[in-house]
C-alpha cells in the first residue's frame, strides 16, 4: 500500500530525513518509534505534504500513485489521513460544517453521491460516540476551547468521519492522560480492518499496549536503524534509546 | 487635479447638465442655499484627511447627465426572494411609481413632489446639508433627481425595500429619503444598490433619519454596483432617548465607493450599532467612514467592519467615536477586521477615539492580516481544495457581521450572493 524508498527531506537548511525505507501492506499497524530529533514529525509531516517540507530524494509511492506529487487535499481523498500532533484551533469554522464540506469533496473525487443531511448526522452520531465526543463539541468551532484530551478525541473522530485508508497517527499520545488514552485507543482499534493501515508515531512505549502494533520501526538520524515485532517496543521502554545510539555509534 | 480647485455654479453645470432639484417646489430657499455654497465648495483632494485614500478625480473630469427612465424595467432580478415587504423602486435616481407596491399601514409616506404633510419634517432634517461645505452633500440638495419622506408611527411589521437601479452611461443619479420614526415606532429598512452591467454611473444617495424616543430603526444596505459605477452615500441617523438604531451595510462589488455614516447619539439609553462586510476584488475601492457621536450620557454604541481584499482592491476604514463632555457613562466599542487575499491587495485602516468624558467605557482595534497557513493546511488534509478552505474560513470572518442582519431572508439572500461571487463557501 505504501513503499517509501530512500527518502530524503529537509526543512529550510537542515536534512532531517537521509534515506529512509518503509514497507507498509494493507491491513497492517507499524509504529515509529525514536528519540527527539530522529525525524518522526517530519516523516508524518512529508506524507501528509507540508510545503515547508522539500523533499530532496527517494519516492513515496501510494497505492500505485506518486504521493509526492500529489496536494495535501488529493492526499486526503486519495485515503491519506493525519492526526495531527498539535491539532489547530480554528474560530469560527464548525467542526460539522467542515466535516460535511470535507466529505462532500472526498465523494465528489470518489465519484460518489452527496451524503443526505440525514445520512450525514447519523454519521456524526455514530463516530462522535465512538470516541465519547460530546455532540457540543462536535458542533462547536473547529477544536476552539478544546481540553488537549477533546483535540486529539477530535482528531479521530475526524478520522471515523473520513475512514482513511491510510492513517498517520503523530504522536496522538502526548498530553493525554489515561483516560483518554484509553478512548482513543479503543477509537483506533475499532477502525483497524484488513484493508486499511496505520503508521503510530510515538516517543513512548505507553500507547502501543493498547494500540498494539504489526511492527515496531526505530527511527533515528533521519533513517529506520530497527525494525520488529510488537517486542521491540518493549525492550526500547526497558532499555531506552542509548543501545540503539551506541550499536548505531560501532 | 493636485490642487483643490474652487467650484463655481458654471462648473458644476459642466459637470452636471442639469439644473433639476425635486426640493425645488417644497424647499427653495434651501436650494438657493445650499446653491450659494456651491460656489465655494471643491471637490476633496488626497490631501484632505477624510479622503486621503479615495480620490475624485475620476468623478469631477468626466461629464454627467440625468436620464429618467420611463421605459419597462424587469426589477425581478433585485428583489429579495421569499420577503414580503413594501417594496418602491428608484431608477437612475428617479421614482418609478409604477414599481412600487406599498400596502397601508402605521405610517405615512410621500414624495419630494407632492409633500404636503412631511413638508416641515423634510425642512428639518436637509438644512445641515445645505450648508454643508462638502460638495457630495450641497450636490444632494442641490441637484436632488428625487425623494421621498417616510414617517413611521408605531411597530411596521412589513419590512421596505428600496431598489435603486442605475444604468446607462454617464448617468447621474441623485435621490434623497427621509425617515422619521415617531416615539416607540419601528421601522426594518431593507436598501438595495444597484448598477447594471456595462453601465457608468455616479450614484450620490443620501438618507437622513430622525428617531424619537424609544423608536427602532433596523437598516439594511446591499450594495451590488458595476465596476465602472461612482457611489457616493451619505446616512445620518439623529437618535433620541432610548432609541435603537441597527445597521449593516454588505459591499457586494462597485468600482469605487464612499460610504459615509454618520450617527448622532443625542439621547440616554440608546443603543447605536453598525456593522459592515466587504469584499472587494479587480480594482475595486470601497471607503467606509463612519462618525458614532455620543452627545449624552448613558449610551451604547458596537461597531463591528470586516473586510477580506482580493487582487488589486482596496478598502479604506475610518471610524471616529466621540464622546463628549455630557456622555458619561457611555460604552463605545469599535472594531475593524480585515484579511488580505493578495500582495496587491491594499487596507487602510484608521480607527479614531475621541473621548471628553472620564467615566466612560471605550476601546478600538485594527486588524490586518493574512489567512492563518496552519489552519489552510488543517482544514487542506481533510480534503478541502484550498480555494474551499480559503472560503470557510471567510465564511466564519464574516459570520458575526452577517448575523447582524436579522431578516432571516435577507441574510440567505446575501449569503447565497456572497457564495455566488465566490467569496464564501455554501
Amino acid at each position: 500500500m505504501l513503499s517509501i524508498k530512500n527518502l530524503e527531506a529537509r526543512i529550510e537548511e537542515n536534512e532531517i530525513l537521509k534515506g529512509l525505507s518503509l514497507e507498509i501492506r494493507p491491513g497492517e499497524v507499524h509504529a515509529i518509534m525514536g528519540p527527539n530529533g530522529s525525524g518522526k514529525s517530519t516523516l508524518a509531516s512529508v506524507l501528509a505534504g507540508r510545503e515547508e517540507y522539500v523533499v530532496t530524494g527517494g519516492s513515496v509511492d501510494y497505492l500505485g500513485k506518486d504521493l509526492l506529487e500529489m496536494a495535501p487535499e488529493v492526499r486526503a481523498r486519495e485515503g491519506v489521513f493525519l492526526a495531527f500532533q498539535y491539532p489547530v484551533e480554528i474560530p469560527g469554522v464548525s467542526n460539522i460544517n467542515f466535516l460535511k464540506a470535507a466529505i462532500t469533496e472526498i465523494r465528489k473525487h470518489k465519484g460518489l453521491p452527496e451524503l443526505t443531511a440525514r445520512e450525514f448526522l447519523n454519521l456524526v452520531a455514530e463516530k462522535s460516540a465512538l470516541v465519547q465526543l460530546d455532540g457540543k463539541l462536535a458542533n462547536r468551532s473547529v477544536n476552539e476551547g478544546f481540553s488537549g484530551g477533546e483535540k486529539k478525541r477530535n482528531e479521530i473522530f475526524q478520522m471515523a468521519m473520513l475512514e482513511p485508508t491510510l492513517a498517520i497517527l503523530d504522536e496522538t499520545d502526548s498530553g493525554l492522560d489515561i483516560d483518554a488514552l484509553r478512548i482513543v485507543a479503543h477509537g483506533v482499534n475499532t477502525l483497524r480492518n484488513r484493508e486499511r493501515s496505520f503508521l503510530v508515531i510515538t516517543h513512548y512505549q505507553r500507547l502501543l499496549e493498547y494500540i498494539v502494533p504489526d511492527f515496531v520501526h526505530v527511527l533515528y538520524q533521519g533513517r529506520i536503524v530497527k525494525s520488529g515485532g510488537k517486542e521491540l517496543a518493549l525492550e526500547l521502554e526497558e532499555r531506552g534509546y542509548d543501545w540503539i545510539k551506541e550499536e548505531m555509534a560501532i | 487635479m493636485m490642487s483643490a480647485q474652487k467650484t463655481s455654479l458654471l462648473d458644476i453645470g459642466k459637470l452636471i447638465h442639469s439644473d433639476h432639484s425635486a426640493l425645488s417646489a417644497i424647499a427653495p430657499d434651501l436650494l438657493d442655499t445650499a446653491k450659494d455654497h456651491l460656489n465655494n465648495a471643491s471637490f476633496p483632494t488626497t490631501r484632505t484627511e477624510a479622503w486621503k485614500y479615495t480620490r475624485t478625480t475620476r468623478i469631477s473630469s468626466k461629464e454627467w447627465q440625468l436620464r429618467e427612465v420611463t421605459t419597462e424595467v424587469d426589477i425581478a432580478p433585485y428583489r429579495i426572494e421569499n420577503i414580503d415587504c413594501n417594496l418602491v423602486v428608484f431608477v437612475n435616481g428617479f421614482l418609478r411609481n409604477d414599481l412600487c407596491k406599498v400596502e397601508r399601514g402605521l405610517f405615512l409616506l410621500e414624495t419630494f413632489q407632492e409633500a404636503s404633510d412631511l413638508k416641515s419634517l423634510i425642512h428639518q432634517l436637509i438644512s445641515d446639508s445645505s450648508e454643508s461645505t462638502d460638495i457630495f452633500e450641497l450636490l444632494s440638495v442641490s441637484h436632488c433627481t428625487d425623494g421621498m419622506a417616510l414617517n413611521v408611527t408605531g411597530v411596521v411589521s412589513k419590512p421596505f425595500h428600496f431598489i435603486f437601479l442605475q444604468t446607462g452611461k454617464d448617468v447621474f443619479a441623485c435621490p434623497m429619503l427621509i425617515v422619521n420614526c415617531a416615539e416607540n415606532a419601528k421601522l426594518d429598512l431593507i436598501v438595495s444598490h444597484h448598477s447594471s452591467e456595462g453601465s457608468s454611473t455616479w450614484f450620490n444617495a443620501s438618507l437622513h433619519v430622525n428617531l424619537e424616543k424609544g423608536s427602532t430603526f433596523n437598516y439594511y444596505k446591499v450594495q451590488n454596483d458595476s465596476s465602472e459605477s461612482f457611489s457616493h452615500i451619505m446616512e445620518s441617523i439623529h437618535q433620541s432617548d432610548n432609541s435603537t438604531s441597527n445597521l449593516v451595510n454588505v459591499t457586494l462589488s462597485g468600482g469605487w465607493i464612499r460610504n459615509n455614516v454618520d450617527i448622532r447619539v443625542d439621547g440616554s439609553g440608546c443603543e447605536a450599532n453598525l456593522a459592515g462586510c466587504y469584499a472587494p476584488t479587480g480594482k475595486e475601492h470601497l471607503d467606509n467612514h463612519t462618525v458614532v457621536d455620543h452627545i449624552k450620557a448613558r449610551s451604547n454604541s458596537n461597531e463591528l467592519y470586516k473586510g477580506v481584499v482580493f487582487d488589486q482592491g482596496r478598502a479604506v476604514f475610518n471610524g471616529k467615536v466621540f464622546v463628549r463632555e455630557q456622555a458619561q457613562k457611555t460604552n463605545a466599542y469599535q472594531q475593524n477586521a480585515n484579511i488580505v487575499m493578495s500582495d496587491d491587495a491594499v487596507v487602510n485602516s484608521k480607527p479614531e477615539l475621541e473621548i471628553y468624558a472620564d467615566d466612560v467605557k471605550c476601546s478600538h482595534g485594527s486588524t490586518t492580516g493574512q489567512i492563518d497557513e496552519e489552519a489552510l493546511f488543517y482544514l487542506r488534509s481533510r480534503g478541502l481544495s484550498e480555494m474551499s478552505a480559503r472560503k470557510l474560513m471567510v465564511s466564519a470572518f464574516f459570520a458575526d457581521v452577517l448575523d447582524r442582519i436579522e431578516l432571516k431572508e435577507l441574510r440567505s439572500h446575501v449569503v447565497s450572493k456572497l457564495i455566488e461571487n465566490g467569496v464564501m463557501l455554501s
